[in-house]
């Protein structure tokens, strides 16, 4: 970056908030968040402060005329996306070879991209809760009942994602679903042990990684993002818990197991 | 030996369909759910050493860490594109769920007992990851250090 070239500082902060955002968007840690925005901003020469929580972050710069600007920039949702991640990341890594314009036209192409399509992360959520059930000592039945149950759990899932379900029920209608998938292949006897199909299913829901990244930020230091990942997993197994367990004391009352 | 070999086997597998759901493309997802199996089969031989599991998760976590932060730099993404699909087999997913179900069906003893296990499991993880991250980031800088004072000579 050449000093005497004026630099749009509007532009700077919107282009930074955006990476931030999108990366907090995609899963990335807060302090990633904040040290890619940082360092965009320190690229243009200008001096920075970011602030992110797990919901949002805040930028704000000053120019050397000591004019501040700031940009907060709302996370709505949030799923782990690995590939993008990988490529934001490798961008700031060499930003030197990236002029504004290109970054901008970076970030576009790059949110564009397709990810992989519906079908085929379906068959990769059967696949992690069909191996699951061998991982819990289960048998080739076990596996089975998984693999289908696993699919429909997705589709309930992907379903209620898209038409804007909010997070708690999406987990209590996966975990009373995933109740009753068990339910029925032991009434139609398949299975015997109705839990290992149970807990197998709701391995691709429980907020495992979710937890140690809370314990993770907690140690670092960054208190409150690690407060609100861990009262997000709390929250997320509470509803799992609840909808598989009223299901199955119900099926209980009923007679059923 | 034949328990260890399938649960090594599945939780390649379970990594391999996390790893398309967490959106990793190309040959990345093989390194990925290669270094899940590492993870587990790391933890069983300590755990079959009769360490206990405070130990046993740590060495485990450890060591997809190492794996990560190796094959990172070879492959040029951060580390944490191949760490978090392979933590999937370590983390303590049902351990939540279950702490959430006892206290759900009113047995709260078995509750606390199983929300403290997952908690320290957690602990654990998160202490492995953070031990050799901070030293290879330790490592890193000491090396680049070096490498701009040999230039500077």
């Amino acid at each position: 970056m050449k000093q005497n070239q004026i630099i749009d500082e509007n532009k700077v902060l919107y282009l930074a908030g955006t990476v931030g955002r999108l990366m907090l968007q995609y899963g990335s840690e807060a302090y990633r968040a904040e040290e890619s925005v940082k360092k965009i901003c320190e690229h243009f020469g200008l001096e920075s402060h970011t602030f992110s929580l797990l919901s949002s972050i805040v930028t704000s710069i000053n120019n050397n005329n000591k004019n501040f600007y700031t940009n907060i920039e709302k996370v709505k949702s949030r799923t782990i996306n690995l590939e993008k991640i990988s490529q934001l990341s490798n961008m700031i890594r060499d930003l030197d070879s990236y002029s504004i314009d290109e970054i901008a036209i970076f970030v576009k192409n790059m949110e564009n991209e397709k990810d992989y399509p519906f079908i085929l992360t379906l068959i990769g959520n059967c696949l992690a809760a069909g191996a699951f059930a061998f991982f819990f000592n289960g048998g080739f039945r076990d596996f089975i009942s998984s693999f289908i149950g696993a699919a429909f759990i997705s589709y309930i899932v992907y379903f209620s994602n898209k038409v804007d379900i909010n997070n708690f029920f999406i987990n209590l209608i996966g975990g009373t679903f995933a109740s009753f998938i068990g339910f029925i292949f032991f009434k139609i006897g398949l299975i015997t042990n109705i839990s290992t199909t149970i807990i197998s299913i709701l391995m691709l829901l429980v907020p495992g990684i979710t937890f140690t990244n809370s314990i993770r930020d907690l140690i670092v230091g960054d208190l409150v993002s690690g407060i609100a990942r861990g009262v997000e997993a709390f929250i997320t197994g509470t509803a799992l818990a609840l909808g598989s367990g009223i299901t199955l004391s119900i099926l209980k009352t009923f007679g059923g197991i | 030996m034949k328990a260890m070999f399938i649960q090594v086997i599945s939780s390649i597998i379970a990594t391999y369909g996390f790893g398309i759901v967490f959106n990793i493309k190309g040959k990345k997802i093989i390194y990925a759910s290669l270094c899940g199996g590492l993870g587990w089969l790391i933890y069983m031989i300590f755990n079959s050493f009769g360490f206990t599991y405070l130990i046993s998760y740590t060495a485990a976590s450890s060591a997809i860490t190492i794996y990560s932060e190796l094959f990172a730099r070879r492959l040029k993404i951060p580390a944490i594109a191949l760490l978090f699909p392979s933590m999937i087999p370590l983390v303590p997913g049902g351990g939540i769920y279950f702490t959430m179900y006892y206290l759900v069906q009113d047995n709260l003893s078995l509750a606390i007992n199983k929300g403290l296990e997952t908690f320290t499991i957690s602990g654990a993880i998160a202490i492995g990851i953070l031990t050799v991250s901070t030293f290879s980031q330790l490592y890193y800088f000491l090396r680049n250090k070096k490498e701009l004072q040999d230039d500077s000579l």
